[in-house]
């Protein structure tokens, strides 16, 4: 029992070692107290193997694959899969990190259309136009607590359509007494609601059109505009102070 | 008293050779290796539950008798709202229209252009309504109609609230079983 947990556990630690293939002085120092103490613990007759070297095991296996198959995979295995196999672990690394930075933490939108104009430059349709638009950093911190303040610039889900999302500016929030825009009327925002608007007002459908939003749409708030290099900076908080009376 | 004072100057001076010994830029570089692969794993969480399947504990009377009064642990599959695959008669689990802290568990009763027939007060009056329901939103109910706070008080809400459809229970084990579909 003694003999095959000390050896099961010299291969893995073996194992691990050369897939990570980084056999520092320390990691090998380790293996060689491992080895040691397999070697005196366990009397030689009762051995599993003459040394507890996963390569044996490796090499054996392979082997029989030789014999059994006539295709000698391990060379295959070290010439060409191990490149493309190393490559494609680092990538979805990469990936699993940037995924989760992004849901989490800050992302960044490319934007299109003229609803926010002037405070993000437009872009044209079609493929060079979708650089030429602003690419705006949008961090996640305030879902925490979905704590805002009003003429905050935030991007949310469209109410009629959950596949797209809009940036549009943040002008009262749930309590407060609003204005609607044109009109005389005055609305509360419901609770868990707020009201956004373009700073476009001509071209912009916004909570004018489909009326106030739930808070839970919200996905982020757009802080800064790190596309195109001359553009670079913050994005104003602006607050319409005439329109909106907070309770 | 030199004697002393020379064993104990030996022993910094062969502890600082000790120090000098320790392989720290190993131990530096296996302690990041292990920081990586836990942050690896925790992002790997996060990816899995974001996009694929997660867990929610889910408590209240509102969705009696599917889901216990005193809480059950469900699983939440996120791919069919991602899909737009919802069907009538599905639970999920969305944020609340009216606090976007709470995540409440509802069954979906119409999407979007269906029409909705629901008791306005049932514990009063047998008096029905009749809406249709807007495009992108969908119309979510509790079971247990005599105490569920739902789109019969705040109306139709965006598919963008859904974050996923619970299809099993996990917890307590008495409980374990599928939630069905029920109209």
């Amino acid at each position: 029992m003694l003999s095959l947990a000390l050896f099961t556990s010299y291969c893995f630690y073996r194992q691990h070692r050369t897939d990570s293939s980084i056999a520092g002085p320390a990691g090998s120092q380790l293996l060689a107290i491992m080895r040691q103490a397999y070697e005196s613990l366990v009397p030689a007759d009762s051995r599993l193997l003459p040394t507890p070297d996963i390569y044996f095991v490796r090499r054996f296996l392979s082997q029989s694959a030789v014999r059994l198959t006539g295709v000698n995979l391990r060379k295959f295995d070290m010439g060409t899969l191990n490149p493309l196999w190393f490559f494609m672990k680092k990538s979805m690394t990469v990936a699993l990190f940037g995924i989760t930075i992004s849901d989490r933490y800050a992302t960044v939108y490319s934007l299109t259309g003229t609803s926010m104009s002037p405070t993000f430059t437009t872009s044209s349709p079609g493929f060079p136009g979708y650089l030429k638009g602003d690419i705006v950093l949008v961090e996640k911190f305030c879902l925490e607590k979905y704590k805002f303040s009003r003429g905050d610039v935030i991007a949310f889900k469209s109410p009629s359509d959950h596949k797209r999302e809009f940036v549009k500016r943040l002008i009262a929030l749930p309590g407060d007494w609003m204005q609607i825009p044109d009109t005389s009327d005055i609305l509360k925002i419901p609770e868990g609601h707020c009201w956004v608007e373009g700073d476009n007002k001509e071209f912009s459908l916004d909570s004018r059109h489909f009326g106030p939003i739930p808070l839970g749409l919200v996905q982020g708030r757009v802080t800064h505009i790190i596309w195109p290099p001359q553009r670079i900076s913050k994005v104003e908080r602006k607050v319409a102070m005439e329109r909106v009376r907070s309770t | 008293m030199s004697t002393a004072g020379s064993r104990i100057a030996s022993f910094l001076g062969g502890a600082a050779a000790r120090f000098g010994k320790v392989p720290w830029r190993e131990i530096r570089e296996e302690a990041f290796d292990r920081a990586v692969l836990v942050l690896k794993a925790a992002c790997f969480v996060h990816v899995v539950n974001t996009y694929v399947v997660g867990i929610a504990f889910v408590r209240g009377p509102s969705m009696l008798p599917t889901i216990n009064l005193t809480g059950d642990v469900v699983a939440v599959e996120r791919v069919s709202p991602r899909w737009g695959s919802l069907a009538v008669g599905d639970v999920v689990i969305l944020l609340s229209p009216e606090n976007p802290r709470k995540t409440v568990a509802k069954r979906v009763l119409g999407l979007e252009g269906d029409a909705v027939t629901f008791l306005v007060d049932p514990a009063r009056e047998s008096a029905s309504q009749t809406v249709v329901v807007p495009g992108g939103h969908v119309w979510v109910q509790g079971d247990n109609i005599y105490s569920s706070r739902d789109s019969r008080q705040f109306g139709p809400v965006p598919y963008g609230l859904i974050q996923g459809r619970a299809f099993c229970k996990v917890w307590p084990p008495e409980a374990v079983g599928l939630i069905g579909q029920k109209l």
